[in-house]
């Protein structure tokens, strides 16, 4: 099980040193599929390749929600993160220097309302930052890392799948690269984003992880389901 | 199958060559229990009539000998129970649409015990005349009470097959797919549609129920483009499966066609290969499709003649004829009487020619008709029997004669004798019907042509095409033309590039046609009434007769003598028989068909199992079910779970051999004497931010919270405008313009789409931001005299210090070396600290708390404790002890109401109505028994004079009661009307089984009631 930094908290003032402790002190962390050792299932399964399926580790994940004052965030976010606000139902993806990974990314959620992802150990920093180069423009930022479930879908039925369980439309014609958009996944909620052809990218509630993981088994059995804990 | 014959098996009616069948695949089926041969790519139908079988069912009132008449989607008889254990029974499948597989079993779905020796019979042929129409609705009607035997009766006699009793082993599945063009269809239209669409890169759908593609073409002589037609499909059906943007789905009937273009389409996906889906497959599927236009190539049906005994095997449209000849190589007989009103029923007596069999003649309903296909017979040398008509079929379960007579231009009387001729089968043919169904499921109501004698689709506001067919086409070349034009315009409409070049028809030779004569009833000698039973919805038994006895009874709208009669309902839902029905009502009445009109379409064109309802959403995934951070340490600790919305909630956790009361009085002693911990994750939480936060929680709450300072939470509800409690929840200030408020478990979802919709309607000058964080936070409650010294423990960074955190403050810190709110608020009345922790942290946070615990004897509640513990305190549950109709007035929480803020909030104005006003509302009390030992029922009805005679005046009633071990006596809460103003008094409640219970009304707290504890 990951050990990450300890680093949430919602405003800085509230902020105090946090004390050594023993043991029991160590923080565990525990994704929502936890339980499920996905590992483990991945070396089960693995016959078709059809669908990949992985949750990520905990993911970093900011609300950030402005209306009058969406050029003051706009500002902040790219002195903060390097990043813009994307345009309506876009992403924004930025890469730390040195890495190719992307590090952050910046969803558009709703007229007034974005999800920003970022290293879990990162989100706090962020907030604090965001915060105070947003002065007292009335922004709001929340801290929603525990909330989620970050998952992957990716193969070559993923897009078959994604029919079964949702609808939008998810033809690449419509639903392309960098595209988010959120809606149904059978009767869950779901962010869903078009990562690269093939590859997506589902933001559940962390309570309905065990509902979505389990639709996707059955919706991906006729293509063959290998699971990756990336 | 071990009565297998080995070697060469002879299917009587099997042609020795030809067909759209491979003779390299003998598949062996059984039908009512005898076994049978036949090739893959038969239909049950078409194996049936190859192997000599006439009589596939009996009908459901006369129980009459039926034959298969059709050969595809319209068929009314050949209705079979499929299925060869009882998990994968299939009722009411079309025998003319069911794919032939090796195994297969099927039996008649009516006829008791055999179709061939039936019971029932004697009922229809003696009691036959006296079952006119509405004969159920006359016999059955009275005495009342006496339904429920006839029903038993009347169902066994005439069911329509039955559902499985086992469970399915099948699954099932949904798809969603949004297209440019939907085509229906896949005929020389639909396909000629598709490939002009799908040419200019739309995308497109097509969808066919048939296995194959090609609808008619397929046992069509006609050549298109110098290719022999079932040619040039395999080409068109190639073309279309290399393009990218094309989806064929075969196998798959368009049930639904909706608002806005969305189509319900069911895909048999495994019912050709056997009776169970192979492993991982589903077997049928329902794709959803949103199309931006939908083109409609949905054909037509052919309509039977009604004649006399026209229900006998034997009796069968021309096409049905023509199709298991040329696709299937089977002849369904040896000798063939043609009767058609148009020149397409001559193909099937050039087919049956042409093969060898002998057809004894065909009867043209028209005198003078000129086309074509008249020389052709000549050339065949087939009697031709013009002016004339076959006004009865006889024959003892099986077709053995036709009468034949002449009769007048407009086919309304016989001119001259009958005469008989022999033969085995009669084909009739009384035009085309087109398949408008899809057409009228929004509403649209179709139109009468006179020039084509059919319904077309009539106007529609939605994008939607029609072509071929069903456009009343008739001619193969306007068919294809007609696709091509409506493909290429439907692709136009979708996209903004302009078709380069339209795609070119292809060449089809049509040939002379004379006009078809509008004849629905052949005429008899005798009136309807008297004559052989002419029937027109052979699936329900009505009769020519039966309809003209109906306007004579007066039911003159075509929807009422549907329902008078029974025509049109059932599997078929009447593709071959309305429109006669129609025009024979039409000229009962002295009015048109186009006056007359038709029932109403509905979905779903044909029947759809449940499991393809269902899909997916089944079993475990039929709901989705919410789980908590903690939710593995519960499983493991041997808890039961309690469903709280889509929540699963820990209930109470039983020990070895503990009764539930036991485990209830351990939890809840524990609490109050030591330390107890309840897993409150599911609490709504809704962050809320913004510099008119404060200000718009003092709108949504009764209660005041201008001068709630950061560190501080408070209690508050909610009301709808009605001013009655919807919701109630601690709230707390975070920061100047940053709170945190919880809403009850259920409630949550509500509480939010609440404020968004205050806030963007009502207030959207407020600057505030709502942010669910309920899945964001586990949320632990330790709650008991020990929770002090169990937090001391694990956090070290809070000044726990009862006068440096009091009751109902919160603080941040850090609780086992994780990020925390502490929050000292309380459901139990004990001293109680609710510790919250980012959800991944959840289950370590609760884990430590275990382990450190150990000492305290740390012991974990579920919500049935909580239930007791806030009812020993007398705190309320909103849906438990309020139901929509309690204000908070009436909730006795007056001191919950802040009628002085400067501005109002949501409900003051709804509680200032005179019926919330009024003395004598049911307001919420404690309720004390007499007998300690008792437990009153929740729901329990209370009254004030147990000594009065029913119907008792009933004051309240209990909506909260429990054993509480801590009280050591039963404690309840209830509504008593003017209860706050009787304390003291006595109220009886008189239950079911006889006794009455006495309880006296007082208050609601039973623990503590200054408090003492919470604030220790």
């Amino acid at each position: 099980m990951e050990k990450i930094l300890v680093s949430d908290q919602y405003a800085p003032d509230s902020l105090s040193e946090r004390a050594e402790f023993g043991d029991i002190n160590v923080p565990v962390v525990e994704t929502a599929l936890q339980h499920v050792n996905l590992r483990q299932v991945a070396t089960r399964t693995g016959s078709g390749h059809g669908v990949s399926f992985s949750e990520l580790p905990v993911t970093g994940l900011l609300v950030l929600r402005a209306r009058s004052e969406r050029a003051a965030l706009q500002s902040a976010l790219q002195t903060t993160v390097n990043i813009k606000l994307p345009d309506t139902l876009q992403s924004e993806v930025s890469v730390s220097s040195g890495s190719h990974k992307s590090v952050y990314c910046i969803r558009w959620v709703a007229p007034d309302e974005w999800m920003l992802s970022c290293p879990a150990q990162d989100a706090f920093d962020i907030e604090t930052r965001l915060r105070s180069s947003l002065g007292g423009n009335s922004v709001a930022i929340v801290n929603v890392t525990g909330g989620y479930s970050v998952l992957q879908l990716s193969g070559q039925h993923a897009n078959d799948v994604l029919k079964k369980s949702t609808v939008y439309d998810v033809h690449p014609q419509n639903f392309s690269v960098g595209k988010v958009v959120n809606t149904t996944f059978a009767k869950a909620q779901v962010m869903l984003r078009c990562v690269s052809n093939d590859e997506y990218e589902l933001i559940v509630r962390r309570s309905f992880a065990d509902y979505v993981w389990h639709w996707i088994q059955v919706a991906s059995k006729e293509y063959g389901l290998s699971v990756s804990r990336s | 199958m071990v009565d297998l014959i080995q070697g060469r098996y002879v299917q009587k009616n099997r042609l020795p060559s030809g067909g759209r069948i491979n003779r390299d695949k003998i598949l062996t089926f059984r039908f009512d229990n005898r076994y049978y041969k036949g090739y893959e790519g038969d239909t049950i139908a078409s194996a049936l009539l190859a192997n000599g079988v006439k009589v596939v069912g009996r009908s459901f009132k006369y129980s009459r000998p039926r034959g298969i008449m059709s050969a595809g989607v319209e068929e009314p008889n050949a209705i079979l129970q499929v299925g060869s254990t009882e998990a994968t029974q299939v009722p009411n499948v079309r025998a003319t649409e069911q794919p032939l597989y090796d195994g297969l079993v099927c039996s008649t779905v009516n006829g008791w015990p055999h179709v061939n020796f039936d019971v029932m019979s004697l009922l229809g042929r003696i009691g036959g005349n006296m079952m006119g129409p509405g004969f159920y609705y006359k016999t059955f009607m009275f005495p009342a009470f006496m339904w429920e035997t006839y029903e038993k009766f009347i169902r066994r006699a005439a069911g329509l097959g039955r559902a499985p009793k086992e469970r399915d082993v099948d699954s099932y599945d949904h798809m969603h797919h949004h297209v440019d063009v939907m085509i229906v269809g896949a005929g020389a239209a639909g396909l000629s549609a598709a490939l002009a669409a799908a040419r200019t890169g739309v995308r497109v759908m097509i969808a066919d129920e048939r296995s194959e593609m090609g609808g008619g073409l397929l046992h069509s002589t006609t050549s298109i483009d110098k290719l022999p037609a079932t040619q040039w499909v395999a080409k068109v059906c190639h073309e279309l499966d290399g393009l990218d943007n094309v989806v064929r789905l075969s196998r798959s009937v368009v049930n639904g066609l909706h608002d806005h273009n969305f189509l319900t389409v069911n895909e048999r996906r495994t019912h050709h290969l056997g009776d169970q889906a192979p492993e991982g497959v589903t077997r049928e599927r329902i794709h959803k499709v949103r199309a931006h236009t939908v083109i409609l190539a949905t054909g037509a049906h052919e309509r039977p003649l009604v004649f006399g005994n026209n229900d006998l095997p034997g009796c069968m449209q021309c096409s049905a004829v023509s199709e298991y000849i040329r696709r299937y190589a089977v002849v369904p007989g040896g000798s063939l009487v043609v009767m058609t009103t148009n020149d397409a029923g001559y193909q099937c007596a050039f087919d049956w020619h042409d093969v060898g069999r002998e057809v004894v003649a065909i009867v043209d309903t028209r005198a003078n008709a000129d086309s074509d296909v008249i020389a052709q017979a000549k050339q065949r040398e087939i009697t031709l029997i013009k002016g004339s008509a076959v006004i009865e079929a006889r024959g003892q379960g099986r077709v053995t004669k036709a009468m034949v007579a002449s009769i007048n231009a407009d086919g309304s009387f016989v001119t001259g004798e009958p005469r008989t001729l022999i033969c085995d089968t009669i084909a009739s043919s009384g035009g085309w019907s087109p398949a408008v169904h899809l057409s009228c499921h929004t509403g649209s109501r179709p139109r009468w042509r006179d020039d084509i004698l059919g319904f077309v689709p009539g106007e529609t506001h939605e994008q939607v095409l029609s072509a071929g067919g069903v456009a009343g086409t008739q001619t193969l070349s306007a068919c294809i033309q007609e696709g091509i034009k409506a493909g290429t315009e439907a692709a136009a409409k979708c996209s903004n590039s302009s078709v380069a070049d339209a795609m070119s028809a292809p060449v089809v030779e049509d040939e002379l046609h004379a006009p078809a004569m509008a004849l629905y009833l052949v005429p008899h000698t005798k009136a309807p009434t008297r004559a052989s039973k002419q029937f027109v919805d052979m699936q329900n038994d009505v009769t020519a007769a039966g309809l003209q006895v109906s306007t004579h009874e007066g039911f003159e709208s075509i929807e009422h003598v549907k329902r008078y009669t029974a025509m049109g309902f059932g599997t078929d839902q009447g593709k071959t028989g309305n429109v006669n029905g129609m025009a024979i009502v039409a000229k009962t009445l002295g009015q048109s068909i186009a006056e007359t009109g038709t029932t109403v379409f509905r979905p779903n064109y044909t029947p759809v199992t449940f499991g393809a309802v269902a899909g997916s959403h089944t079993g475990a995934l039929f709901d989705p079910k919410r789980f908590t951070p903690m939710h593995r340490w519960h499983v493991e600790h041997g808890a039961l779970f309690e469903n709280v919305g889509q929540w699963k909630r820990p209930w109470y956790f039983p020990r070895q051999g503990e009764s539930m009361q036991d485990t209830l009085n351990r939890e809840c002693v524990a609490t109050r004497t030591s330390v107890g911990i309840l897993d409150a994750s599911t609490l709504g939480k809704i962050d809320i931010q913004g510099d008119d936060a404060r200000e718009f929680l003092g709108r949504v709450y009764t209660n005041a919270w201008a001068k709630l300072p950061p560190g501080r939470c408070r209690y508050g509800l909610m009301c709808g405008e009605d001013g009655m409690v919807m919701d109630d929840g601690v709230t707390s200030c975070l920061a100047e313009n940053h709170f945190l408020m919880t809403t009850t478990t259920g409630g949550a979802a509500h509480v939010l789409n609440w404020l968004e919709l205050y806030h963007q309607t009502e207030w959207p000058e407020l600057d505030v931001y709502f942010t669910s964080v309920t899945d964001h936070w586990a949320t632990m409650t330790i709650a008991g005299p020990n929770s002090r010294a169990l937090l001391a423990k694990v956090c070290s960074d809070i000044d726990l210090d009862k006068d440096a955190f009091k009751f109902m403050d919160w603080r941040s810190g850090s609780v086992a070396g994780v990020p925390a709110r502490v929050f000292r608020i309380s459901f139990t009345g004990e001293l109680s600290y609710e510790i919250n922790v980012p959800a991944h942290y959840g289950l370590h946070v609760w884990e430590a708390l275990f382990e450190q615990g150990k000492e305290f004897d740390l012991t974990a509640y579920g919500t049935e404790s909580m239930h007791v513990l806030r009812a020993e305190k007398g705190f309320v549950i909103v849906g438990q002890d309020t139901d929509g109709s309690i204000t908070p007035i009436d909730m006795d929480h007056a001191w919950a109401v802040a009628n002085n803020k400067p501005f109002s909030y949501i409900g003051k104005r709804g509680m200032q109505r005179e019926d919330c006003l009024r003395p004598n509302r049911k307001q919420l009390v404690g309720l004390e028994t007499v007998d300690p030992a008792v437990v009153l029922p929740e729901g329990a009805q209370a009254v004030r004079n147990p000594e009065q005679s029913i119907p008792m005046t009933m004051v309240g009633h209990v909506t909260s009661s429990y054993y509480s071990a801590n009280a050591g006596r039963s404690i309840a809460m209830g509504v008593i009307r003017d209860g706050i103003n009787r304390h003291g008094e006595s109220v009886f409640f008189p239950l079911a089984d006889g006794r009455t219970i006495e309880a006296r009304i007082r208050n609601t707290v039973w623990v503590d009631p200054d408090g003492e504890r919470q604030k220790s």
